[in-house]
């Protein structure tokens, strides 16, 4: 039997097919988890590498909607309030022939904590006591591809495991007949695919795409969903799959790709049953439909976007990422970024109500970020350009502490000049109040541990309840 | 300023004439703009009383007061800015241009001098303070005139943007020899090597700590050289005689590798499958992709043309050349001067912003595809990052990309939409040599339809001339149509234009197809050979080029009473922008004005690229913000070396030949690296697309340089490349896995063995059918969007195509041979990573997701196709009884969809199976399922 070998080889290699394999030696989850170096999860009863794990730390939320707001908005037309750029707007800026650019919104403060916000999110502001805005975050590189790839992977250089990857790897999922991880309409753009895969982590971990390119979602589906045979029949095939598919992972002694599929068609099998009542928005009132802008013109693919992100957490899918285009406003800022927040703001507003009224909102992570933000000098008449030196991006639910700001920008809100917040960090700290360590989160691949943050990540335990 | 007239050719021509139809008190403003238009053409053709002003007031004062700190003499030139030099001053400093011709915004210079900001007051205080206010002012009216500056001579301080090191860069040196003999190779592989790609790649294999695998086994070897070549499975043929060679004569395995080889090149699915890479490359797509999205109903003919061009295995030099400028290739018959028109649909299948309001955006937009296209599919190169500002990592400056620009934009690009369906900026189409009997599509019009249209367009041109005439010049209109009656005759008229160009004087449709021209010149152009041949003179779709000829010559102006030429309308899609630069109705080089009034008598404005000329270097990006004029060339970087000037022409033959040139670092490498990559399912250099800094180096530079230089030694053929590779040792070596090699090399960088991929979307679909015997290998004439005609897909109106016709495409033909639209994609391909046809894809992803178990389970195409293939294994093994057939059959159906004999275990697994449903046609429906949804169908390994 291979299985004797299996449990002696060195841990580097172990696969899920060792894992599955490995019951005869009497190893389960836990045996693989503890084996390949990963310090994270302790066994749960089930050996499934989806199952539902105990993380090392508290967690103080169980799952993340994570609202990626693709081509970077305008942090000083939104979140971060500067008087000085109003004022001092058309005078030379930072960089030699550029002219700062004040916004053209007023600013006020809004609820207990007096959170700055501007009048284009005025549904938002309505939830500033939920908020905690981070004016500090800084990236590397000022092009959307890299960056974009960098805030869901933690690098650009290298093909790595995507965010929502691992944290279905660190925490395995609630349901196993859904998804863990569902990313809606992602770019095919900006790195494609990668910004939801599993890379070098098993397959299973990666993402399900549910329409792209943000593309109205209603048009979008998941094809095949229902059986045309009965459930038994097709078990019976289903066998026979999975037959061929562990003898090949048998021939070929490691292979993740083969392990990938085998635990793709159960998921898929179980899926039938489920995702469709998920999808399904018509068991929501009508009220709750109008509340998320479904039907209005601006706001109908935000709003079902989000309220379908709402009932897949509710449902247990851990990881739910929402992509919303077109904030990439070089030109006719005016006009463009008025109409973006327009879309977005009653649909998120309504959301972030939704939760707290179902009570979800507390173990819930909500974290809402462009790939970096923009310059508060003119680009042209009326645009700004990349700036990667400051942005905001702000988070509520579980675990943050509401209406405050973390870190501050200098006058303009050019640069960050106090508690810089890199991409690493922010990615420590999501794990964090997850329940994960991000330095023990780690995945074993040719020979050395890998973790989403590298070398790098501090948590920022100061917005942590 | 009088002198203007003075300017030779017919740039003083144009003038002229346009100046003339101008109220006198606008003489001096459009005299302004004639001169400030005419740099922005080229060289600078300076009057007397320009150099006048420039030498008494503004040289002494720049002497006087600047040179000391930015002047070359100057000891530290401060700031970076040269002020003693045309070039110096126009380019500027740190802070951006110091003079922007005509603009006292954009120029710092100005500013400066004004002390208008606190931190750029110039001179400074402490060098004498600020000028006199008639000092000030007189810089203001030269910047405003234009800024004419005699000052020749190049500016010698480089651009802020240090590119030298971005320069070192591996992919900018040139090719270096490789003597594959001095190749040291540790004496255990000594004998390994069959070939010098091996040779290269085992010399690599001591030092990195890992030793090949076995070589693959002969069924698996077929498979992968079957999908890999073909993209289709072996057929049970090949699989039987294969197997027997094999056996019977193990000392010609090589031969039989090299025969089996030899005939996959030779068929057309070979081209089938390795024109769909090149498809990826060019971002191959049937519609404009956006919010319009457009169909290309012509789009089908560049297919067939990069079929053929991989069937016949087309020099890749001459593929480049006739992609970049097929037009402007000679021909020695009609056959191949359409066959090289056609090749310029590379430039015009884009993802275009068709419903751009502004013309100029529109245009510059449209550049822009085309120098992202050209740049990273043949060179590897982000060239597009530059657009905006000096590229951040690589030594493309914005210079470059705007010397890039200028050919483009002296280019007309024919991509084919009609006005009349929501295309703003409607284009005309390439027409096609009668005589090489080429497919057309669509029926034509009968002699009573063409009368009927015709009539009605002159009616309608009628309305729209007098509709024109009452209401120019602000006049009172007395036809009593209303603005929207206006716009819709304009639309009606564009409409009938736009159908009647579609056929012959008999009715009979045209064969036209995508492309581009060179726009009209502004100079007058010799008529190439080839041009002067019967209907050279006639106007074609899109009214520019003729096939094989330069531009209509001069530009000579139109009839002054209407913009219809003589001899009814043949201008389909011709847009305004089409027609010379004399229309009458505006001063098309004058972008920033806005024209009278079209023929509806709307107001509208022209793009300002209506001729051949140099594009301006436009701001942080923007079409607002006009800098210097950029002479339009080829950046020595992405050609020959050195930096090459268009005198003539767009300059698209030009570039055409430096991407190819014996002195280019980039092209060779790049397609070398992209055929490795599809044989590998991983190239030498990792990132296929971006041979930049930010790009990947490659894991082995001596095969890469190797492999490149005998690439071109062999006439460029991608052939025998293909054959190079397949028939390497280091190909053939199978995917096994190894515990050493894989924990030091887990990448498989170094390759000690092969990697298994996953089959490409249109390998799974083509192999599924290839299986149950549905597929016809038949290619079908053009396509289904072809066939649809023009408009958008889906919509409420006037669409073409619906949604559901694309995404339900079921057909049985190859899978390239499927809808290619923007956006919209058939369901049977979408599961699977189908191509992104949105900018250049050298490597697909593949994903493993839910969804692919979805559609083996449930998709009615998996279903037929289980059932197909059970259908023939009963037909193949009826049996004496359902028993006693189930071995042959079991053995048939892996053997079509696997390519090899059931184990043991799987037998059993089958045969528990079969007992659960019966030996029936459910139950092989179900196996063939099973089959097709298996992991190993769905790689090759």
């Amino acid at each position: 039997m291979k299985d004797s070998k299996t449990c002696s080889r060195v841990n580097a290699l172990l696969t899920r097919r060792d894992v599955l394999q490995s019951t005869a030696c009497g190893f389960g989850w836990m045996a693989f988890s503890a084996l390949a170096g990963a310090q994270i999860a302790q066994a749960a009863d089930d050996d499934s590498p989806l199952a539902p794990k105990k993380t090392p730390l508290k967690p103080r939320a169980k799952r993340v909607i994570f609202l990626c707001m693709s081509g970077a908005p305008s942090h000083v037309d939104l979140l971060d309030y500067k008087p000085q750029l109003n004022h001092d707007s058309g005078k030379p800026g930072p960089r030699p022939g550029s002219q700062w650019l004040g916004s053209k919104w007023k600013f006020a403060q809004h609820g207990q904590s007096g959170l700055w916000m501007s009048e284009l999110l005025p549904q938002l502001a309505k939830h500033a006591d939920k908020l905690c805005v981070v004016s500090s975050m800084q990236t590397d590189v000022p092009a959307h591809p890299q960056a974009f790839i960098k805030l869901h992977t933690g690098t650009a250089q290298f093909v790595r495991p995507s965010l929502g990857a691992w944290t279905l790897y660190g925490l395995g999922t609630e349901n196993q007949n859904l998804p863990g991880f569902v990313s809606l309409t992602p770019p095919s753009g900006f790195g494609g695919a990668t910004n939801y895969g599993s890379s070098f982590l098993p397959a299973v971990y990666q993402g399900t795409r549910i329409g792209h390119n943000d593309r109205p979602i209603r048009f979008a589906s998941v094809p095949n969903l229902s059986a045309k045979q009965p459930v038994a029949d097709q078990r019976k095939e289903l066998d026979f799959i999975q037959t061929l598919n562990r003898e090949k992972l048998n021939r070929d002694s490691f292979n993740p790709e083969v392990d990938g599929v085998i635990q793709s068609y159960e998921l898929a099998f179980r899926m039938q049953r489920e995702m469709p009542e998920v999808l399904d928005l018509a068991g929501e009132t009508a009220a709750t439909q109008k509340a998320y802008g479904i039907g209005s013109e601006q706001c109908d693919d935000m709003g079902r976007k989000c309220l379908l992100a709402r009932r897949m957490v509710e449902a247990g899918v851990r990881f739910v990422e929402i992509t919303h285009g077109n904030w990439d406003h070089h030109f006719s800022l005016n006009t463009k970024l008025k109409q973006s927040c327009d879309e977005v703001d009653q649909p998120i507003a309504a959301m972030l109500a939704d939760l707290a009224q179902r009570d979800l909102l507390k173990d819930t992570l909500i974290v809402w970020t462009g790939e970096f933000g923009r310059t508060p000098y003119a680009e042209g008449q009326e645009g700004r350009d990349h700036n990667t030196k400051a942005f905001s991006m702000w988070m509520a639910g579980g675990g943050v502490k509401p209406g405050i700001t973390y870190g501050r920008s200098d006058d303009y809100g050019y640069e960050a000049v106090e508690n810089p917040v890199q991409i690493a960090d922010l990615h420590a700290t999501m794990l964090a109040i997850l329940g994960l360590d991000h330095e023990s989160l780690t995945y074993r691949h040719a020979g050395r541990d890998f973790r989403l943050t590298d070398v790098k990540g501090n948590v920022i335990n100061d917005i942590l309840i | 300023m009088k002198s203007h007239q003075q300017m030779p050719g017919s740039m003083m021509n144009d003038k002229y004439e346009w100046r003339s139809r101008f109220h006198p008190a606008c003489k001096v403003v459009a005299l302004l703009m004639a001169w400030i238009s005419s740099t922005a053409i080229g060289q600078e053709k300076l009057s007397q009383e320009q150099l006048q002003f420039f030498e008494a007031k503004i040289r002494p004062v720049l002497v006087d007061k600047c040179y000391a700190c930015h002047s070359e003499k100057a000891g530290e030139i401060q700031g970076g800015l040269l002020l003693d030099t045309r070039e110096g001053i126009r380019r500027g400093g740190d802070s951006g241009p110091a003079v922007v011709p005509g603009n006292l915004q954009a120029s710092l210079l100005i500013s400066a001098i004004r002390y208008s900001s606190d931190d750029l007051e110039m001179p400074p205080k402490d060098e004498g303070g600020k000028l006199a206010e008639n000092i000030i002012r007189d810089f203001e009216t030269w910047v405003r005139m234009g800024a004419a500056d005699p000052r020749d001579g190049a500016s010698k301080v480089v651009t802020r943007h240090d590119t030298s090191q971005a320069r070192q860069w591996w992919s900018y040196q040139p090719l270096k020899s490789v003597n594959v003999s001095s190749a040291k190779i540790a004496t255990q592989h000594a004998d390994w090597p069959l070939t010098d790609i091996d040779r290269l790649v085992a010399a690599q294999w001591q030092r990195t700590g890992v030793s090949p695998v076995a070589d693959a086994e002969p069924l698996v070897l077929l498979r992968r050289l079957r999908f890999d070549l073909t993209g289709l499975p072996p057929t049970s043929e090949e699989i039987a005689y294969f197997e027997q060679q094999w056996n019977s004569q193990p000392d010609l395995r090589n031969e039989l590798i090299e025969k089996f080889v030899e005939s996959l090149l030779n068929s057309r699915e070979y081209a089938e499958r390795w024109g769909r890479h090149w498809l990826d490359v060019a971002r191959y797509a049937e519609s404009s992709g956006k919010d319009a999205n457009l169909v290309y109903p012509h789009a089908w003919r560049y297919r067939d043309y990069v079929i053929d061009a991989f069937e016949k295995d087309k020099p890749f030099d001459q593929f480049v050349r006739e992609q970049i400028a097929g037009d402007l290739l000679p021909a020695k018959n009609d056959s191949q001067r359409a066959d090289q028109l056609i090749a310029t649909s590379f430039l015009a299948i884009g993802e275009i912003p068709i419903n751009e309001r502004n013309p100029r955006q529109f245009a510059v937009d449209l550049a822009d595809d085309q120098i992202a296209v050209v740049t990273q599919a043949f060179l590897g190169q982000t060239a597009a990052c530059a657009r905006c500002h000096d590229h951040r990592f690589d030594p493309i400056s914005q210079r470059d990309y705007t010397a890039l620009a200028g050919i483009f934009l002296s280019t007309e690009t024919k991509y084919g939409t009609p006005g009349a369906v929501g295309g703003r900026n409607r284009a005309g189409l390439v027409e096609l040599p009668a005589k090489a009997g080429l497919p057309v599509v669509g029926s034509g019009l009968s002699s009573a339809e063409i009368r009927q249209k015709q009539q009605k367009l002159e009616r309608l041109q009628q309305q729209q001339r007098s509709a024109r005439a009452q209401r120019a010049n602000g006049g009172q209109a007395t036809d009593g149509l209303s603005d929207f009656d206006v716009v819709r005759i304009s639309t009606q008229v564009s409409q009938l234009e736009f159908e009647l160009g579609f056929v012959n004087d008999d009715g009979s449709a045209k064969a036209l197809a995508m492309g581009v021209s060179d726009r009209p010149g502004s100079t007058p152009q010799p008529r190439r050979p080839g041009a002067n041949r019967p209907g050279a003179n006639r106007p074609g779709p899109g009214g520019g080029l003729m096939p094989g000829g330069r531009p209509n010559g001069p530009g000579r102006p139109q009839q002054p009473g209407g913009p219809m030429r003589p001899g009814g309308p043949r201008s389909p899609g011709g847009p305004a922008q089409s027609r010379g630069p004399m229309q009458p109705g505006g001063p098309m080089q004058q972008p920033d004005e806005p024209m009278a009034g079209d023929q509806s008598g709307r107001r509208m404005r022209s793009s300002g690229f209506e001729s051949i000329a140099d594009s301006p270097l436009f701001l942080r990006g923007s079409i607002e913000n006009v800098g210097e004029t950029v002479p339009r060339g080829v950046p020595g970087l992405l050609g020959s070396g050195t930096d090459i000037a268009i005198r003539q022409g767009s300059g698209r033959l030009e570039l055409a030949n430096a991407l190819v040139s014996a002195e280019n670092t980039l092209t060779s490498r790049v397609i070398v690296n992209r055929v490795w990559h599809w044989m590998f399912g991983r190239g030498l250099v990792e990132s296929v697309d971006n041979f930049g800094t930010t790009g990947g180096q490659p894991s082995h530079p001596e095969l890469l340089d190797y492999l490149a230089t005998r690439f071109v030694q062999n006439g460029w053929s991608i052939k025998q490349l293909i054959r190079d590779i397949a028939l390497s040792r280091v190909y053939r070596l199978s995917s096994n896995y190894d515990e050493t090699c894989f924990a030091v090399d887990p990448d498989n960088t170094m390759l000690w063995r092969h990697n298994s991929r996953r089959l490409e979307a249109e390998e799974i679909r083509d192999g599924m059918l290839a299986a149950s015997g549905r597929l016809n290998r038949l290619p079908p004439p053009g396509s289904l969007i072809g066939r649809a005609g023009d408009g958008p897909i889906g919509g409420e109106r006037l669409q073409a195509v619906t949604l559901e016709q694309i995404e339900g495409a079921t057909n049985d033909f190859r899978s390239i041979y499927l809808p290619a639209t923007r956006s919209v994609k058939p369901a049977l391909l979408s599961a699977f990573d189908p191509p992104d046809n949105s900018a250049t894809h050298g490597a697909r992803d593949a994903t493993n997701v839910p969804a692919q178990a979805l559609f083996m389970l449930n998709s009615d195409f998996v279903a037929d196709q289980s059932q197909a293939l059970a259908d023939l294994a009963l037909k193949a093994h009826p049996g004496a009884s359902p028993q006693s057939s189930f071995d042959e059959r079991l053995r048939f159906v892996f053997r079509q969809v696997l390519n090899r004999a059931p184990s043991h275990t799987e037998s059993s697994a089958a045969k528990s199976l079969v007992k659960a449903t019966g030996n029936s046609r459910a139950a092989w429906t179900s196996i063939a399922r099973g089959l097709f949804g298996s992991a190993e169908f769905r790689f090759v390994d």
